[in-house]
């Protein structure tokens, strides 16, 4: 950072607490942005970030506040341009409009901007997205990668002086990542002043000038180099526990000839075949949209495929109400399924309504709880737990019948590196310890690549097993 | 320094994240309104769900105009999606039974904790519903027999539903509030 | 041709007209009409419905209704859905008349006042499937102020979003053996189910939204001043997709050349409507 270049972002010995909060949220963070900058706020999950970003846009209600932050000035007579926009983790909720044009119009709309040049800025933002000639498309066609470009130019038509992201590309997978990166670089091209906070920028560090990693709400160290690769390598110590080899005994899944299509879509599955043994730890790995997700619905017996056999946990073609005892599955976004009052009632409740007996229930739950690292959060009520604690919450609730399967459906979403490291590992035991088949479905590669015992990939519809 | 809380949006009362709130409960009577029309075609039970979102309304922002605003943009989005059929009939369908709300609270701000309260304005709201079409029936030049007792069959019907729907209310404000999901306090807000 | 897996026909059939009066787009006199005009003349014809009295008034005013129907170029088959929905009432007052007059004296009586009531709905049935959403929301953009427009329009925009997250949540809560099926709600005792493991995650998930969504709306500066500007998206230069030209059934609404050309383009802004702040 050299001090000839002008500084649009200045924060002085910056501090927040959220109301009714016992601890800081951020404590004394102190830096500057110049203008042109890509600078990367790097930390995992619950370290501030966030929470930094929200107090640059000025989003931060109540609470006690210490420090300043400087924005970018604008000019007197500027009054169609913000200091500073601000895109979400989740292009969903942030989208507010059915047309595309409408949304990328919405922010210049508030800004009181005359109509003809709200058309202007309009073009001019989707182009710089690559999604040009969408303007009267709806929106909730797009891929997630499709829909978060969007969201950048809903808010590049308010001309910031400022771009602030927040975990851009939680819900995207290889692909979406890829093109995000390449708007991202053409943007600092043309000369937009970034602030990412990502807990693995990785694929962005081509992109950023400089990395500032915070912790507990402190700003550790300033670095112009990404995080230590060995930060993100498996730990050497510790082992997945080795294959099971179990001879003989009906598969866990048995897929012959799986076809499924869509009046809409056309087909979404085509002829898939594949065989997995009890006790296997299995990847499958798609982009978003290749049909991991119809896969494993229709393994959970929520799709009707036509299929030749389809049988799961020794079931054929079951249904949901056949699965409780013998099939476990996470899908995206565990923590939705959350609504017990104490965790301990939720991770009982699948064993209250398979009718075992109350000691019965409480000594599986207790050992389930122990399994899980929760035993400490067996009395919190769920809902008032970190995303991390809560996704354990959930993966407990589904492992305290003991099924034979488990299947689980992008289960890293809003995990950060750590927090899927010791899920995996978790995950590792359950063959060994109590003979459950795993199959994890998700777009990335996993963060431990000797974990599974085979590799699928599912592609357009067909499924392929990568060799080792 | 402190910083200031939320900013009101609407109507000297609602923060823009309640408002929010408060719209999607109109986004869930007209999911739930629109499920039960394909399921099942009993009459009144759609008033099962819509007793039950208007007075979860009124528990998640306890302030006067809640229920009113959810009613006000139920009506609306019906029109929009091709639901509203009756044009500003659909408005007084919805108004109506939000109005008995309101003043239930305005008597009681906490009585979204109480199963019988909760069953009881259930009914009356809902009973209220029939009176749009009973006065209908009288432009028409129904007898004012015949009037009385479909009155009477169709609001002891959606009575039924509505209060049924409500019996739930108490419990879900229970657990939000123990999650720390929404808040304790019943605040009158500003009049007008 | 595959059997139509039971998500996608639950949401077809939520797309259809079942539930309500969809907009059709066919071109006809009716649809080319202004909403307002429209709104005036329906609540015209269910006033003339109201006070109809004499058999040939009524069968006027039925020859007058079917010929505004099918001047709206609508089918038997789309009026006899309207119809169904207001059939429950005749089926309850004609029996009610007869019961109380006696079968002779009752029927007359009895089917004048179910077809007035038919009637009386019909014009607005046709009003809502001869407008476009998008012109009903322009309409509603110059009635009501843009703070309650935005919620009107935020509660319809997050409807399949919501009833994504219902089917998701339903799906995994019933792979945890809670009783969600409709089948087994026809079992009061399962109730608690439904409220517990469908409703409230549904309400924790309306929460978190409900904060993202102001959030995203505030750091785009909405709700900042009193006035905002209104963009007519149709005015850009259009650009056509396969897609775009099949008129809005269902949720997701997409504008179409068709009937919006005309449009000239607009500069104004929304004001004259007083600070509601």
């Amino acid at each position: 950072m050299t001090r000839t270049k002008k500084m649009l972002l200045d924060i002085d010995h910056f501090g927040y607490r959220y109301p009714g909060a016992t601890s800081s949220a951020l404590k004394e963070i102190s830096f500057a942005v110049g203008e042109g900058e890509c600078v990367c706020l790097a930390g995992n999950s619950g370290c501030g970030k966030s929470t930094l970003l929200l107090a640059i846009m000025g989003l931060l209600r109540g609470g006690a506040l210490t420090g300043k932050i400087h924005l970018p000035e604008l000019a007197a007579d500027d009054r169609w341009s913000c200091a500073a926009g601000m895109v979400f983790q989740n292009p969903e909720s942030q989208m507010l409009c059915t047309s595309v044009a409408e949304e990328v119009a919405f922010g210049p709309e508030n800004l009181c901007v005359p109509p003809e040049e709200i058309g202007r800025r309009v073009t001019d933002a989707l182009r710089a997205v690559g999604l040009d000639g969408k303007e009267s498309h709806s929106a909730e066609r797009f891929s997630a990668g499709q829909k978060q470009r969007l969201t950048i130019a809903s808010v590049l038509s308010m001309h910031p002086r400022l771009l602030l992201l927040d975990e851009p590309t939680s819900q995207l997978d290889l692909r979406g990542k890829e093109e995000l990166v390449r708007i991202l670089t053409r943007l600092k091209q043309q000369g937009y002043t970034m602030i990412l906070a990502e807990h693995d920028a990785r694929p962005f560090s081509a992109l950023i000038d400089r990395y500032l990693v915070i912790e507990n709400g402190r700003l550790l160290r300033e670095a112009v180099s990404p995080q230590d690769p060995e930060h993100f390598r498996p730990r050497p110590d510790a082992a997945v526990p080795p294959r099971l080899e179990r001879a003989g005994g009906s598969p866990a899944i048995d897929v012959q000839w799986l076809s499924l299509g869509y009046p809409e879509t056309g087909e979404v599955l085509k002829r898939i075949d594949f065989q997995v043994r009890q006790g296997e730890r299995v990847h499958l790995f798609g982009h978003n949209g290749a049909g991991k997700s119809s896969l494993l619905r229709c393994l959970a017996g929520l799709e009707k495929p036509d299929a030749v056999k389809l049988t799961v946990a020794g079931l054929e073609r079951p249904r949901p109400e056949q699965l409780p005892a013998k099939v476990g599955v996470l899908f995206q976004n565990p923590a939705r399924q959350l609504f017990a009052e104490t965790v301990q009632e939720e991770v009982a409740f699948s064993l209250r309504r398979l009718g075992h007996s109350r000691q019965a229930v409480e000594a599986m739950v207790t050992k389930t709880l122990e399994f899980c690292g929760i035993s400490h959060l067996a009395g919190r009520t769920p809902l008032t737990l970190s995303f991390g604690e809560q996704h354990r919450v959930a993966l407990a609730a589904v492992l305290a019948p003991r099924p034979e399967l488990l299947l689980l459906d992008e289960p890293f979403a809003g995990l950060d590196y750590p927090q899927r490291l010791a899920l995996l590992d978790l995950l590792a035991q359950m063959p060994s310890r109590y003979g459950t088949t795993v199959l994890i479905a998700s777009h990335d590669e996993l963060p431990d690549t000797c974990w599974a015992d085979r590799s699928l990939t599912i592609r357009g519809g067909t499924l392929a097993e990568n060799s080792r | 320094m402190s910083l200031d809380a939320q900013r009101t949006y609407l109507w000297h009362r609602f923060t823009l994240r309640e408002a929010v709130l408060l719209c999607f409960c109109a986004t869930f009577i007209v999911l739930t309104r629109a499920g039960l029309r394909l399921h099942l075609h009993l009459p009144g039970h759609v008033m099962f769900f819509t007793m039950f979102f208007l007075l979860l309304a009124r528990g998640c922002v306890p302030k006067l105009g809640s229920a009113t605003l959810v009613g006000l943009i139920t009506s609306l989005a019906s029109v929009l999606l091709g639901m509203g059929v009756g044009g500003p009939m659909v408005l007084i369908k919805f108004l109506l039974p939000a109005l008995v709300v309101e003043v239930a609270g305005f008597i009681s701000p906490c009585f979204v904790t109480s199963m019988l309260a909760c069953a009881a304005v259930g009914l009356l709201a809902s009973t209220t519903r029939a009176a749009v079409s009973t006065g209908v029936e009288y432009l028409i030049g129904m007898e004012e027999e015949i009037i009385l007792r479909k009155a009477l069959i169709a609001g002891m019907l959606n009575g039924v539903w509505g209060a049924l729907g409500c019996l739930a209310v108490p419990s879900i404000i229970r657990r939000l509030r123990l999650n720390g999901l929404i808040d304790q306090e019943a605040d009158r807000g500003v009049a007008g | 041709m595959q059997k139509t897996p039971a998500k996608y026909a639950a949401r077809r059939s939520l797309r259809s007209n079942d539930y309500g009066c969809q907009f059709v787009a066919r071109d006809s006199v009716v649809h080319r009409m202004g909403a307002g005009w429209k709104l005036v003349f329906g609540v015209a014809l269910s006033a003339l419905a109201a006070g109809v009295r004499t058999p040939v008034t009524l069968l006027a005013l039925v020859l007058v209704m079917l010929g505004y129907y099918l001047a709206a170029r609508l089918t038997l088959f789309d009026l006899w859905r309207d119809v169904r929905l207001f059939i429950f009432q005749a089926i309850v007052v004609i029996p009610l008349y007869c019961l109380v007059h006696g079968a002779a004296d009752g029927l007359w009586p009895g089917v004048r006042i179910s077809t007035q009531i038919i009637l009386f709905y019909i014009p607005g049935a046709i009003f809502l499937r001869t407008t476009r959403s998008a012109e009903v929301m322009k309409g509603l953009r110059r009635v009501i102020p843009y703070r309650l427009s935005f919620l009107v329009f935020v509660s319809v925009r997050f409807v399949p979003f919501f009833f994504r997250e219902m089917s998701e949540i339903s799906a995994a809560q019933r792979l945890r053996g809670a009783r969600l099926l409709p089948r087994q709600q026809l079992d009061p005792r399962n109730w608690p189910d439904l409220f517990n493991c469908l409703i409230l995650p549904l309400m924790v998930r309306a929460l978190k939204t409900a904060d993202e969504v102001a959030s995203s709306a505030e750091a785009r500066a909405f709700g900042r001043s009193r006035e905002r500007t209104f963009f007519d998206a149709a005015t850009l230069a259009p650009s056509e997709s396969p897609a775009s030209s099949r008129e809005g059934q269902g949720w997701g609404w997409r504008k179409t050349r068709a009937g919006v050309d005309a449009v000239p383009k607009r500069q104004h802004t929304a004001t004259g409507k007083p600070a509601i702040h």
